[in-house]
């Protein structure tokens, strides 16, 4: 009985963190002003609803056992939804410019599982759920639910596989049109994505399904849903301070400007006397488009240009800009006598943070090794 | 169904100490995304917060756990969390209100509690040397029940520092209206939201509630409602580091070539779409010059909020101002900018074969549902033009 209280309390820690990221969350859509954003939010609500439900399953697994056998077609559901709904923002934030539809398709697999579990719910009577549920007798039922639950499981690493090709793909297509290191990684999200898939996925399974996997380590389960509380944080804390880069869609203008042709060609010269005058890289956001815009160009064509006529991809050329203008700064401070924290010279260089500078500056070195 | 009774009598106490871990965690990730040193201190400061109620909590919840009440080793954390939670709290504050002067937090307010609590203690000790509950204790012992039974040695703290956060915010409320002259639409912003004043409040609010008990009997509600405020002071709290909505140090001007961008630093990415004419008050011209020149109708998600911010006013100036000069909401408004757009383009001798589909879209509708509609509005409004209802047959 203690150890079921102790249990249902280490599970309600990420109810607790859902809400919480939740409550965030939803302040937060009050503010956002366009449409992607406005996605990414509801999704985002959707993904903690459902990690809510999911998890208070697991509380009322241990606590209240009745209540749990009710629930049990809204928990399952829960479970095979949130792999696709992570999968959808994924979807958005590394959508590369077509703004395609999320298909409804991927929708069914976890609408399948559903449904099954609800079949379960009204054609077995109670008593025979319950003890297909705790304990350890096989028939049917339990195979049902057992295999239903190896579905969850298997779709849950299926999707993670997805985003992980997506953020992927994404990755090649960003470096020629953001220059925020530390934005446009998304490492948090493949972190998230690898997280889950390790360390979330497997001991909750192994309680389910009665596997004994952690009967043996005493305490050491205390700490399994620790990694959901901090993927739960992470994921919040990301959205809320965009760290992520989303591809503006190729307007239908500077398609018709690639099609005909007319626009002007650039110079070398005039490329970097606009960067030098304008100091554009100074702003933390600078993108391809702004720099299309303010030379009356078109993004395809300056992405061509600078790999061809300097070797690098768009991110690395402007970093290295902004490389310049840290020494610069540098040697202007040393000049005056002034003690400068290295942090202030960073961020008026143009870096959004530290990380991002010590990205780029390792970028650099990296290269110097390899050429030499 | 007695499991889940306990269980729901301990997440009432669980419950805070969950969310303030929580929120703390939020606060320590953030400290490595600075924009400056002066955030970093804050989130720290934030952090720490946190934890300290979470600490107050917990030995709460072992108090109530355990049956014996007068000496537990919890106490001296429980003891400190209690001293300490005001201080941070006015850090919080100061560094939220901080407009300008750099100066740093003065560490006295960490220093005085300590050896100030400790000689109230050792008088209160010495005068009353055998009362009858607490004969044939050690001293440890004590002092600890000097200090949990005589509440008004607990709320020592929270009472000093009442005054002078208050002091803080006025001052600062007073500052932001002088300022909202010549500063940034951020602070304006800023100052129109009072959430600040919320929190305050809240913070008054726990310590009320935690004084409570001590005055009347103890009630459970008393602590349901404490932890709700606390819950709900920490999230707004996190809420707004996250977001960035405070004022954020003004990075000294080290670098004269690079001042403009410092400014840029805090501020929300939209800026740069503001023109320069962005204060002052709005007039027809500046605004009518600004849709004929940036043509912002042309993207189908231009909202009021995108206007109201290019404009530099706020929602509701923006959508009084159009709607009295022009007599109609925005979305017409702006509807009669695209149609024009489609009828110019469509009189466009290199758009004569296009499909009339791909001109609506490119003069900023949605979709064909959108462009009926406004057409629909605009004839019923004037009965003016005839041209329009044939794209819709040619398009089905």
């Amino acid at each position: 009985m203690n150890q079921d209280i102790g249990r249902a309390i280490v599970f309600s820690m990420p109810v607790v963190s859902a809400a919480v990221s939740l409550i965030l969350i939803s302040l937060d859509t009050t503010r956002s002003s366009n449409t992607v954003d406005r996605k990414i939010h509801y999704n985002m609500i959707a993904v903690y609803s459902l990690m809510m439900l999911f998890w208070s399953g697991m509380v009322m697994h241990s606590v209240a056992r009745d209540t749990f056998i009710a629930y049990l077609p809204v928990f399952f559901s829960s479970f095979g939804f949130i792999p696709v709904f992570l999968y959808r923002i994924t979807h958005i934030i590394t959508d590369t410019g077509e703004r395609k539809r999320f298909p409804a398709c991927h929708f069914i697999l976890p609408a399948c599982l559903t449904l099954i579990i609800c079949a379960i719910a009204l054609a077995v009577p109670f008593r025979q759920r319950w003890t297909a549920i705790y304990d350890n007798d096989v028939n049917l039922t339990s195979a049902i639910i057992d295999s239903t639950f190896i579905g969850c499981i298997v779709l849950c690493i299926l999707y993670s596989w997805l985003s992980l090709l997506r953020i992927k793909a994404y990755k090649r297509r960003i470096t020629d049109y953001s220059a925020d290191i530390y934005r446009m990684s998304l490492d948090w999200l493949s972190f998230i994505v690898l997280f889950r898939v390790v360390l979330q996925t497997l001991p909750i399974a192994g309680l389910i399904l009665g596997v004994g996997l952690f009967d043996g380590l005493g305490f050491a389960w205390a700490f399994t849903t620790l990694p959901a509380v901090f993927t739960h944080i992470v994921l919040c804390l990301s959205i809320l301070s965009e760290n992520y880069v989303i591809l503006e869609p190729v307007s239908v203008k500077e398609k018709e400007m690639t099609a005909s042709g007319n626009y002007p060609q650039l110079a070398r010269q005039q490329v970097e006397q606009y960067l030098e005058d304008r100091k554009p890289y100074l702003n933390p956001e600078f993108k391809i488009t702004d720099m299309a815009r303010d030379l009356a160009s078109n993004r395809t064509y300056i992405s061509a240009f600078i790999n061809r006529e300097y070797g690098v991809n768009f991110n690395r050329f402007i970093n290295n800009y902004r490389l310049k203008e840290v020494e610069r700064l540098h040697a202007e401070a040393v000049q005056r006598k002034q003690k400068t924290p290295v942090l202030e010279i960073v961020l008026h260089a143009g870096f959004s943070n530290y990380r991002s500078y010590f990205r780029a500056k390792n970028m650099e070195k990296n290269d110097a090794v390899s050429i030499d | 169904m007695g499991t889940f009774v306990t269980y729901g009598s301990l997440m009432v106490y669980i419950l805070p100490i969950c969310c303030s871990v929580i929120c703390s965690v939020f606060a320590l990730l953030l400290i490595w995304n600075y924009r400056n040193p002066a955030e970093r201190k804050l989130r720290r400061v934030v952090s720490i917060y946190c934890i300290l109620i979470a600490v107050w909590w917990a030995s709460v919840l072992w108090h109530v756990l355990s049956d014996n009440p007068v000496f537990l080793p919890v106490d001296i954390p429980f003891a400190l969390s209690y001293l300490y939670i005001p201080v941070l709290f006015y850090n919080i504050v100061y560094y939220l209100t901080y407009l300008g002067n750099k100066r740093n937090f003065p560490v006295l307010n960490y220093l005085w509690p300590l050896p100030a609590s400790a000689v109230i203690l050792t008088a209160a000790a010495w005068i009353l040397p055998h009362g009858d509950g607490i004969a044939g204790l050690s001293p440890a012992e004590r002092y600890t029940y000097l200090f949990i039974s005589g509440f008004l040695l607990r709320f020592v703290t929270a009472i000093a520092y009442i005054v002078p956060t208050c002091r803080l915010l006025s001052r600062y409320y007073k500052q932001a209206v002088v300022q909202k002259v010549d500063a940034d639409r951020k602070s304006f912003s800023i100052r129109s939201s009072h959430w600040l004043v919320v929190l305050f409040v809240l913070f008054i609010a726990i310590w009320l509630i935690a004084f409570l008990p001590s005055v009347v009997c103890s009630d459970r509600w008393l602590v349901r409602l404490n932890a709700l405020c606390i819950i709900v002071q920490e999230i707004l709290l996190t809420y707004h580091v996250i977001r960035r909505q405070y004022l954020s140090y003004k990075t000294s001007d080290l670098f004269p070539a690079a001042g403009k961008k410092s400014e840029n630093n805090g501020l929300i990415d939209k800026q740069r779409l503001a023109p320069d004419h962005a204060h002052g008050p709005l007039s027809r011209k500046a605004f009518e010059n600004y849709l004929s020149q940036k043509k912002p109708y042309l993207d189908p998600d231009f909202k009021l909020t995108d206007m109201a911010e290019a404009m530099g006013v706020n929602r509701t100036v923006m959508s009084n101002f159009i709607n009295q000069t022009y007599g109609m909401n925005f979305r017409r408004y702006l509807n009669q900018w695209r149609i024009e757009e489609y009828q110019i383009l469509m009189a466009h001798p290199s758009n004569e074969r296009k499909n009339p589909y791909r001109v609506m879209v490119m003069a900023g509708f949605k979709d064909s549902r959108h462009f009926q509609r406004a057409i629909r509005l605009e004839k019923a409004a004037k009965e003016q033009p005839d041209e329009e209802p044939q794209v819709k047959n040619k398009e089905e």
